[in-house]
């Protein structure tokens, strides 16, 4: 018995100091193919004597790591109106096509800061009627400055008191909510 | 590493000679000294403030039903029939109550007619201790007491005989009588070790499989936890709870899961235990020496949950039991098979379905629950020195989290604090669960053999596998919706031996080594990257304990030392993508020293202190993300150092005949407290801004007070009354801790107007936490409340020892609505209202 006891004991002290165990394996890189790390808006001046304004929100790697580049180009006329496109990628592929699909389960907000003369409205509709907000039109009062939030939302609730530019009663999560500055002269 | 290598071997060189020369103690004594004196060294020459603290080594053995306690009490009463509630009315923890003769009787026969009777009942509360054993040691052979704790042991020879009784969850006893005639006795047994009673669960949780605990099965494990005076819960709504002692939890307080230290993504607030309740007979917090010997993160105290441990003569049998609860329409099942022989068997089976909970004034969109649980326990006594246990148990679960409580950035969470109704919420009751919701299956085997050598020598050898399998899934876009957007494996390994050495009658040495290790996977196909690093840990212990209980004077000492390795491997957070590898190396120590004083059969006090080092875990290191649930960005530190924690605490104890009294205070600095620093600057994300939360090590301290009191009025009445008290500072930043409990008092009343009846109240009183500052939450934390719970419930004896119990419970009866600072859903919704159960249980 006392033998027996002893080689048991040995045998455990052996593999409690083996530690031959370890993972070589490197974790697979995952393919983001969710993140939003793009968001460009776009607009159009309806009046071919200005000039095309876009706006571009850019976090190519995500949360962390660097941080997001904000750019514009162009300049918004005062008292003009604009067709307006707004569009979500990531580095590999436009996200669009896929709220375009579940357009019903998607809206997107622009709320307007106080002190900036511009106005949106929504000039594109999912099945149900709701509007979806991939497509505005924007018009521009006074020169002014200020800013305008883009805002996505996912499973808003659609029909609710929420408007353009206060998504406050839809609810949803919020995907996307980036802000642009904004300057009518 | 080379000093714990040396100890290490030089324990294990130590075991071989007592094995081979069992009865030499007096030099095993010797090697002890100096093997303390190596661990102090050790200790010394790594930190700088050990110099002050005195290190000893001991631990408590308990755990499982030792036969080597002294605590009983048991009184002689006349063989005319007497009722037993009356007779044994004695709740009292006294270590030693000094017994009188029976009396002494002429014309005794000479032959082995003697009968021996009478019942085993529960110190504390008189509990009935049902299928206690009774085994004859002159006579050879064990019995068996009936549910109600009676027994009969017949065709007992005249002289001097030898009892041994036990009971799952109490000590065993040992008792020599002098038979001279037919003789009924009365026996009281304890539950554990004395020193650890401030933190015992109330003793009705603790006597086995108690009714009670049984019916506690349909809620979280931490409702049962809850029991135990100090113990509040941190709860992410009806979706997970997790045990809150003493202030601390998570990371800070292991569980113990049969044993094995509970594996698994156990540093998620929102990731409840994943044990059955229904297989386990007794929960328990333990602290100081005892808890040394466990495996796991902690910073003093660790929670014990098992499952009662089988015997030979364990009688075959079964319980089966179905319960209703009208808030969210739930079922559950339980069923339990076992048997006794050489091969003796366990079997626990449960499940539970229920759907969206309910708040006073609204459904609780998606709270719905799943759960399918099986567990078998096996025990093979090869002959009376040598004992085998094999143990399996799967747990499966499907959690539906409140939809309203999903949010994707600060401003959606600021809506939803600001809503009355949750957003989502419907107006109609569903069983269905869609995202978010957890998926969770948890794996534990566990063998484990048990040689006796001779009287003073006990080894274990035992290994415990765990394979911990979450898979959590959002609320997403597309096809995504199907992919959890976090999915972790996590396998386990635990080798362990155990030795338990008797020194002397009241002495006692107890020594472990173990070697854990640890894979986590994240599992591809997520789509996102991980929170939480791929990681491999490994981590070598050894632990030394020495146990000395006199009759007035007991005193334990303990040491552990850990050596733990981990190697994350992480993403980097900027492109490309690269895999890094970082690894770390830590060494703790934790020492423990208690003692206990007794003055006479009702009063005692105890004091001790433990000193315990918690190496960083790895989402204090290496977290990296968004959380969703607070919406803030958690960064892990990989510089941080173990946290050093001294925890001393100090109580008193009166038992007397119809009041007990247990009464304690702790206070526990802990240098390097690792906690997350909100950082001045918000992050701008693609989602906003989020604030963002490094892990760092600061100065805290901790201290409170907890106060339990038992009072039996009449045999009929029970009063229960538990306060609990606990205060935190974070001294490096000047501010409360969070997530420290409210102060929160509760009252119970038991009674037995008939018997077979039971009817009983409690009503838990909750205090607003007003020990906050402002700046540190989104919402101030709501306001104080106050619950009843009722019951009533009734034992219908049926014939062949077998039973029927009828229970039906309210909780929450007033449909109070409230919500409690310790939910992480609070910012969200009310907690749950008013819930009716139902309970049929049939035992056989």
């Amino acid at each position: 018995m006392t033998n027996k006891v002893n080689y048991l004991l040995f045998a455990f002290v052996l593999i409690i100091f083996a530690n031959g165990c370890s993972d070589d394996d490197d974790p697979i890189i995952e393919n983001e193919e969710e993140v939003i790390t793009r968001v460009t808006w776009t607009l159009t001046p309806t009046d071919a004597a200005n000039e095309t304004v876009a706006f571009s929100f850019v976090d190519a790697d995500g949360d962390g790591g660097n941080a997001p580049v904000i750019t514009s180009t162009g300049t918004m006329a005062a008292n003009a109106t604009y067709d307006a496109v707004v569009s979500f990628a990531n580095e590999d592929e436009e996200i669009d096509p896929e709220i375009m699909e579940e357009d019903e389960e998607h809206q997107v907000f622009y709320p307007v800061s106080s002190g900036l003369n511009l106005t949106l409205s929504y000039e594109d509709m999912d099945s149900d009627g709701n509007p979806i907000g991939l497509l505005t039109s924007v018009s521009t009062g006074d020169a002014s400055t200020g800013s305008v939030q883009v805002i996505l939302r996912h499973e808003p609730a659609k029909g609710s008191a929420a408007t353009i530019d206060n998504p406050d009663a839809a609810g949803g999560e919020t995907d996307v909510e980036v802000t642009f500055d904004v300057s009518i002269q | 590493m080379r000093i714990s290598l040396f100890l290490i071997f030089a324990l294990y060189s130590q075991w071989v000679s007592a094995v081979s020369r069992p009865g030499r103690d007096v030099e095993t004594a010797a090697f002890l000294q100096l093997y303390l004196h190596h661990f102090y060294s050790a200790y010394a020459s790594d930190s700088e403030t050990s110099g002050n603290a005195s290190l000893w080594g001991a631990d408590a053995g308990a755990g499982e039903a030792s036969l080597e306690g002294k605590a009983m009490r048991q009184e002689f009463v006349p063989l005319i029939p007497t009722d037993y509630r009356h007779v044994g009315h004695l709740p009292s923890a006294a270590l030693n109550a000094g017994f009188s003769t029976p009396p002494p009787l002429s014309n005794a026969p000479p032959d082995c007619t003697i009968t021996l009777s009478g019942r085993l009942l529960s110190e504390h509360d008189d509990e009935p201790l049902g299928y206690a054993t009774i085994y004859g040691q002159e006579a050879g052979r064990g019995i068996q007491a009936d549910s109600t704790g009676s027994f009969v042991f017949t065709d007992l020879c005249e002289g001097k005989q030898t009892f041994t009784f036990t009971h799952v969850g109490c000590d065993g006893e040992t008792l020599t009588l002098n038979l001279r005639q037919d003789t009924q006795i009365t026996v009281y047994l304890h539950h554990h070790d004395n020193y650890t009673e401030t933190v015992t669960v109330s003793a009705t949780a603790n006597t086995g499989y108690s009714r009670e605990f049984d019916e506690r099965s349909p809620e979280l494990l931490t409702d049962a936890l809850e029991r135990i005076t100090g113990v509040s819960s941190l709860r992410a709504g009806t979706s997970a709870s997790k045990p809150v002692f003493d202030g601390v939890f998570g990371n800070r307080l292991s569980i113990q899961n049969n044993g094995i230290a509970q594996s698994g993504q156990q540093w998620g607030n929102d990731h409840a235990p994943e044990i059955d309740p229904w297989v386990a007979a007794y929960v328990r917090v333990v602290e100081g020496v005892e808890a040394l010997k466990y495996a796991g993160p902690t910073v003093a105290a660790t929670v014990l949950i098992e499952p009662a441990p089988l015997r030979e003569n364990e009688a075959a049998g079964g319980k089966i039991a179905y319960g209703f609860q009208s808030n969210g329409r739930g079922h559950t099942l339980n069923a339990r098979l076992n048997g006794g022989g050489r091969l003796a068997y366990r079997l626990s089976l449960s499940g539970k379905y229920s759907g969206d909970h309910r708040a006073p004034d609204y459904f609780l969109a998606n709270t719905g629950r799943r759960e399918a649980n099986a567990a078998l326990q096996l025990a093979y006594f090869h002959n009376s020195k040598w004992t085998t246990r094999a143990y399996y148990s799967v747990f499966n679960t499907t959690i539906g989290i409140l939809r309203g409580a999903h949010v994707g950035n600060l401003t959606d969470l600021e809506l939803a604090i600001n809503r009355e109704v949750p957003f989502f919420t419907r107006d109609s009751f569903t069983y269905q669960i869609t995202s978010p919701r957890q998926v969770v299956s948890h794996h534990l085997a566990k063998i484990e053999t048990e040689f006796r050598p001779n009287e003073n020598h006990r080894f274990t050898f035992r290994y415990g596998g765990q394979l911990d399998i979450r898979k959590e899934f959002d609320v997403r876009r597309g096809e995504l919706n199907d992919s959890p957007a976090l999915s972790l494996q996590q396998t386990n390994h635990l080798l362990e031996t155990v030795w338990h050495h008797e020194l002397g009658p009241d002495r006692h040495l107890d020594a472990n080594l173990q070697y854990e290790f640890t894979l986590n996977d994240n599992q591809p196909g997520t789509g996102v990257l991980p929170l939480i690093p791929d990681y491999n840990a490994n981590r070598s212990s050894g632990y030394l304990a020495y146990h000395k209980e006199g009759e007035f004077f007991q005193y334990h000492a303990g040491l552990r030392f850990d050596h733990q390795f981990y190697e994350a491997i992480t993403i980097s957070r900027d492109l490309p993508r690269r895999i890094e590898r970082f690894k770390h190396t830590f060494s703790t120590v934790g020492a423990s020293f208690e003692l206990r004083r007794k003055f006479n059969d009702q009063t005692s006090i105890q004091a001790g202190f433990t000193l315990r080092e918690r190496a960083p875990q790895i989402n204090e290191l290496y977290s990296n993300g968004l959380h969703q649930g607070v919406s803030g960005i958690e960064e892990g530190d990989p510089a941080l150092e173990p946290e050093l924690s001294l925890k001393v605490k100090a109580g008193v104890l009166y038992a007397g005949d119809r009041l007990t009294l247990n009464g304690g205070l702790f206070v526990q600095p802990i240098r390097n407290y690792i906690f997350l620093e909100p950082q001045s600057e918000f992050r701008l994300t693609i989602r906003g801004a989020f604030p963002v939360f490094l892990y760092r090590g600061g100065n805290a301290l901790l201290y409170g007070a907890n106060l339990r009191t038992f009072y039996v009025p009449h045999p009929r009445w029970e009063l229960d009354g538990r306060l609990a008290i606990v205060r935190g500072q974070n001294h490096t930043e000047d501010k409360p801790l969070i997530y420290m409990p409210a102060d929160n008092l509760r009252l119970g009343v038991s009674h037995t107007p008939v018997e077979n009846w039971t009817v009983s109240a409690n009503a838990l009183f909750v205090a607003r936490q007003t020990r906050l500052d402002e700046d540190q939450d989104f919402l101030a934390p709501p306001d104080g409340y106050s619950l009843l719970d009722l019951s009533v419930s009734r034992e219908i004896t049926l014939p062949g020892n077998r039973t029927l119990n009828l229970r039906a419970a309210a909780q929450n009866v007033f449909n109070t609505r409230y919500r409690d600072y310790l939910d992480r859903q609070r910012y969200f919704t009310d907690a749950t209202g008013r819930n009716l159960t139902l309970r049929i249980t049939y035992d056989w």
